[in-house]
């Protein structure tokens, strides 16, 4: 065996790769997200490629998107797209995902939305991804059970996030939503805290996974119509978040056994505000469901959400079911 | 030159413009800082005074005893090694020191033959002030000097050449050195000397009483040889499709520098600025760029310095960042606000005396209304008092002004060139 990274031949029962170091069971996105601009060497609005240390274009002047504002990120049996969106002036949600190694791999992916009336969103988001990315790629090399790694991570997700408030700022402590997928041959898994949602996309049977910690979601559950919980003031505002300030709070889970291939689509609600429906998010792929490039997939997704407005960070993140090890992930 | 000093370039605006938008505005505040009086070699430094020694500097006899008191006290003030000359201007240009037609460096003795030669000054003959700035630039050509400062003291109008041959002189020395120009009594013309001022990157002002040209010229020359780099360029890049508006500095003093953009091609122009020493000087940029949809974000002017060596230093960035939030796009920034009506202030003041001057009571009643609600408005308290001076002020929140039957010519000229000095603002922490 050879490592992924490094190309250095490793043993079939060495954990870590004597070349470079990193781990020989999973593969994942780097932690801390991306450094540095994004940049493709070709500036975004004129083509030209005289690029600015800084970050702008020398002869347009536009500014390039760099490091968080646009995020991509494809590992094959999984790949995500996050992007700043048109109105933010920064984007506070992160991603992250991994897989573990093997013909009969393990897919782990997860997105926080950094709520935006917090301080340092971006930073709750990113070490909440991280972090419980971690958390259910080592319970997944070990065998243990996806719902459990699930709480776990979410546990794990709510110390760090915690740990990062100011205690003597009260009222701003950083905070952001959760959602994640545990991906097998059999079963999907999910699990949620806030607004971000899962959806399962596939020909027949589509549907949204997670259900909201919202307001207007909580007062509908206790049977007021749909309508009249959305008229209500603050409908959108989140009931349940991962925070110092959020309380004593436990996700809900739910696992699901897929019947035939589909795509698990992981997203922040600057994506399903536009496209809320499962049937619309099926109808807005650039393919089916079932045999759809997951990058092309992902980069359509967000470039639709981008043209109706993008008002909001936008993280698109899809796996598609069962998990395909052969699938490369593709260059740039 | 190794003794230059450190500058610094720190941009204040609002970076945010509503949808459609493409007027991008901002006050770049540069500072020079470092001791460069100790370190630069005092050589490369030249002093050319030049007193005006037309028939007029007579009436009052206190006028030219007053220039020689003053100039005597400027040649004090040059350091040691400077080189200097002084010009005594007529309808010709003359030099009274040194002998020959040259710069001398500053020395006990050199000092004591200039202080002789100008107590030796006599008044008579007419004003050419185009060719004493021609024979300055002569006198600096003599030797290689990079600070090359002038002062001009007049007390008339150029009578003597052309408007055409003054401005013919002055287009062929600007650029070579700086010029600070005084008006002593009030038979000068204000907008004359602040043409010359302008051009040569210096200084107007009037000195109404003759006992205090001394204390002002020591100032100057002091203020000259405190300077540690000359020929300083403010470098203003810009994107493609974008049209700079303009560039003026705003502080300490107004001086609108669109107009003397050099090429510096593909995207950017240098303005000069002069001489510098430790100071700090703010500038206000306008460049319309072409509008990008909302959320887009780009860099809409980019400004640096340039040194005579052609070393670039200092980076400041215009931005321009397109949003619907109008919280956003409407807040106003306190600097680009407040340099926005110093400008204001003082185009009302001169466009005010001028239409005085014309006759045109109408539009003067006007300006120097909206004069006195912006000096009252601002706080320029002292511009408010010599606003006084020329209407009488019914209501100075609404500007309800009227002309004064007669006006000191003093008052008049006071109030037009101090209109052109600015008040800093005051500032917080740059914002990001």
């Amino acid at each position: 065996m050879k490592c992924p990274n490094c190309g250095e031949s490793a043993g079939t029962n060495d954990r870590f790769c004597e070349g470079c170091g990193s781990n020989l069971l999973v593969t994942r996105t780097p932690e801390g997200g991306p450094l540095g601009t994004a940049t493709t060497g070709t500036c975004v609005a004129c083509g030209g490629t005289n690029l600015s240390a800084d970050g702008f274009c020398e002869d347009c002047g536009r500014a390039q998107p760099g490091g968080r504002d646009r995020m991509e990120s494809d590992l094959g049996v999984v790949t995500g797209i996050s992007d700043k969106g048109r109105r933010r002036a920064r984007n506070e949600d992160s991603m992250a995902f991994g897989t573990t190694a093997g013909e009969n791999p393990t897919v782990v992916a997860v997105v926080c939305d950094g709520v935006a009336t917090s301080d340092r969103a971006e930073n709750a988001s990113q070490r909440a991804v991280d972090e419980a990315l971690a958390v259910m790629l080592e319970a997944a090399v070990e065998g243990k059970d996806a719902d459990a790694a699930t709480r776990s991570a979410v546990a794990r997700a709510i110390e760090v996030v915690t740990a990062l408030a100011d205690p003597s700022v009260p009222g701003t402590a950083p905070s952001c939503t959760y959602v994640s997928a545990v991906v097998t041959a059999t079963d999907v898994t999910v699990g949620w805290v806030g607004d971000s949602r899962a959806y399962w996309l596939a020909p027949d049977g589509a549907r949204v996974l997670t259900i909201d910690d919202t307001v207007a979601t909580e007062l509908v559950a206790e049977g007021m119509s749909e309508e009249q919980a959305m008229a209500v003031h603050q409908a959108h505002a989140l009931s349940k978040w991962i925070g110092a300030d959020a309380g004593q709070i436990e996700p809900r889970t739910l696992t699901i056994q897929p019947e035939g291939p589909g795509l698990v689509l992981l997203c922040s609600d600057g994506l399903w505000n536009y496209l809320p429906e499962p049937s619309a998010l099926v109808e807005a792929l650039p393919g089916s469901p079932v045999d759809v490039d997951p990058t092309r997939a992902a980069d359509e997704l967000t470039r639709v959400a981008l043209e109706l407005g993008g008002h909001d960070n936008i993280t698109t993140v899809l796996v598609p079911f069962p998990p395909n090890p052969e699938r490369t992930r593709s260059e740039g | 030159m190794n003794a230059a000093p450190d500058f610094t370039v720190d941009v204040y605006q609002n970076e945010y413009l509503s949808q459609g938008a493409t007027e991008v505005n901002a006050i770049v505040t540069v500072t020079a800082t470092g001791t460069p009086m100790m370190t630069s070699p005092s050589e490369t430094a030249a002093e050319v005074i030049i007193v005006d020694c037309s028939g007029s500097m007579h009436v009052p006899r206190s006028k030219l005893l007053a220039a020689k008191q003053a100039t005597k006290a400027a040649i004090d003030t040059l350091r040691d090694g400077v080189l200097f000359a002084v010009v005594a201007g007529t309808d010709e240009a003359n030099v009274v020191y040194p002998r020959s037609h040259d710069l001398v460096p500053a020395g006990p003795r050199t000092r004591e033959e200039a202080k002789n030669a100008v107590d030796r000054l006599a008044a008579n003959g007419g004003t050419a002030i185009g060719s004493w700035l021609r024979l300055a630039d002569e006198l600096f050509g003599t030797r290689p000097s990079s600070m090359r400062h002038a002062i001009l003291l007049t007390d008339g109008q150029n009578m003597h050449e052309t408007p055409r041959q003054l401005a013919k002189a002055i287009e062929a020395v600007t650029g070579h050195f700086v010029c600070d120009c005084r008006g002593i009594g009030t038979d000068w013309e204000v907008k004359e000397l602040r043409t010359i001022a302008d051009a040569l990157l210096g200084t107007v002002d009037i000195v109404a009483e003759p006992e205090e040209l001394e204390a002002d010229f020591r100032a100057m020359a002091a203020g000259a040889m405190s300077k540690a780099v000359a020929d300083v360029s403010l470098r203003l890049w810009t994107p493609q499709g974008a049209a700079v508006k303009f560039v003026k500095q705003v502080e300490p003093t107004l001086a609108d520098l669109t107009g003397r953009r050099t090429e510096f091609p593909p995207r950017s122009g240098d303005y000069p600025t002069g001489s510098w020493g430790s100071e700090t000087r703010d500038y206000h940029v306008c460049v319309q760029v072409p509008a990008a949809s909302t959320g887009e974000k780009m860099l809409a002017g980019r400004i640096s310095l340039v040194l005579p060596d052609g070393q670039v230093v200092g980076k400041g960035n215009i931005l321009a960042q397109w949003t619907d939030d109008t919280a956003l796009s409407t807040r106003i920034n306190r600097e680009v606000a407040h340099y926005t009506g110093q400008a204001e202030l003082a185009d009302a003041i001169q466009e005010g005396l001028e239409a005085r001057k014309a006759g045109d009571v109408e539009t003067a009643t006007a300006k120097l209304g909206r004069a006195v609600k912006l000096a009252t408005e601002t706080g320029h308290t002292d511009t408010a008092k010599l606003l006084s001076k020329v209407v009488d002020i019914e209501d100075a929140r609404t500007g309800t002004v009227r002309l004064k039957r007669k006006v000191a010519a003093v008052d008049e000229m006071t109030l037009d060139t101090r209109s052109s000095k600015t008040m800093r603002v005051r500032r917080k922490s740059p914002e990001s």
